[in-house]
């Protein structure tokens, strides 16, 4: 061998080649875990489900009835003033899903060709009485 | 290349080492294959797809029994306040062919037909006839209500809510099961 020169021998190959794999193998599993991460993150669509039905049997601005006398809204209780297009309108403005509402003879909402529905045991406010009734709530399918 | 007595080759260790890493990837892809296997198992096992109550359903129980609650029964009580009425009123109860005594279960009472059906008209359309009522105190079961048909098994889902009893020292506790 002359003076400076160096030979790489057998092991530094091994190690070489061990320490490319590693890498590859520690890249790999990073981006599984980030992918599925982000998959987690990335689907809102059955919390954006949930919003729809509380909105529906909670918020008093959308169809709840509301006891003047209490101050307080009565879940469950849909004021069948309320169930019109207008005010579906104005509910599920910031909401981007489709979604319609069927109780009794009434439909509000907008037509989806693929769905997913749930029914709702609820009562219908009208004229003072209370009268039992099955609420039909239709929204998209989820895509995740 | 020279190796001193009892060392093993170099060539022989680069070997030796693949083959462990290879077997080792393979060990790890086995293992993963496995977990995934049995995760899907224990999904099919406890969480039923094909249920007719669909998870979005069970997420609201607590209206659902607040507005069973409601639901009118004679001409003057809500199945609220027959509940309240019960150990204490349940001959008048029965005498309205409302509760019987039980006769399989542990509750003392159970519904008749007509209530059963009151309550499956209201219930049934989310629930099918996957449902049960059951109303407690401290210590017993005192009535219980099924859909007709169901089998009572591990709930699916379940939710509670305490009403007042006609006995002021005792309060009661509703219950309404989701089955799978």
């Amino acid at each position: 061998m002359r003076k400076g020169q160096y030979t790489l021998g057998h092991k530094w190959v091994y190690f070489i080649v061990a320490i490319f794999l590693l890498s590859f193998m520690f890249l790999f599993l990073r981006s599984m875990f980030q992918e599925y991460q982000v998959q987690k993150t990335d689907c809102v669509d059955p919390l954006l489900n949930e919003i729809i039905v509380a909105k529906i049997l909670y918020a008093p601005g959308c169809f709840v009835a509301y006891d003047e006398e209490l101050g307080r809204a009565m879940p469950g209780i849909i004021d069948s003033k309320k169930l019109t297009q207008e005010n579906y309108e104005n509910c599920f403005k910031y909401i981007d899903k489709r979604v319609k509402i069927t109780l009794g003879d009434k439909s509000i909402g907008e037509e989806i060709e693929s769905f997913v529905t749930i029914s709702k045991p609820v009562f219908i406010l009208q004229d003072g009485s209370l009268t039992p009734a099955s609420m039909n709530i239709i929204m998209e399918a989820t895509a995740c | 290349m020279l190796t001193r007595k009892g060392q093993v080759p170099e060539a022989v260790e680069i070997i030796g080492a693949s083959i462990i890493i290879i077997i080792g990837v393979i060990v790890l892809l086995f293992a993963n294959a496995e977990y995934q296997h049995s995760l899907e198992n224990a999904k099919e096992k406890y969480l039923p797809a094909k249920s007719l109550v669909e998870v979005l359903d069970v997420q609201f129980m607590g209206t659902d029994l607040l507005n069973t609650m409601r639901l009118q029964i004679t001409e003057e009580k809500t199945l609220g306040e027959l509940f309240t009425a019960l150990p204490e009123e349940s001959s008048s109860l029965k005498e309205q062919g409302l509760i019987m005594d039980q006769v399989s279960l542990a509750a003392l009472y159970e519904c008749r037909e007509s209530l059963q059906t009151t309550l499956q008209n209201f219930l049934g359309k989310t629930y099918g006839n996957k449902w049960a009522v059951t109303l407690m105190d401290q210590e017993n079961i005192i009535f219980m209500c099924m859909a007709p048909g169901a089998i009572p098994t591990r709930p699916l889902s379940e939710t509670y809510m305490t009403i007042p009893s006609l006995d002021p020292e005792k309060d009661l506790t509703v219950l309404l099961e989701a089955y799978p």
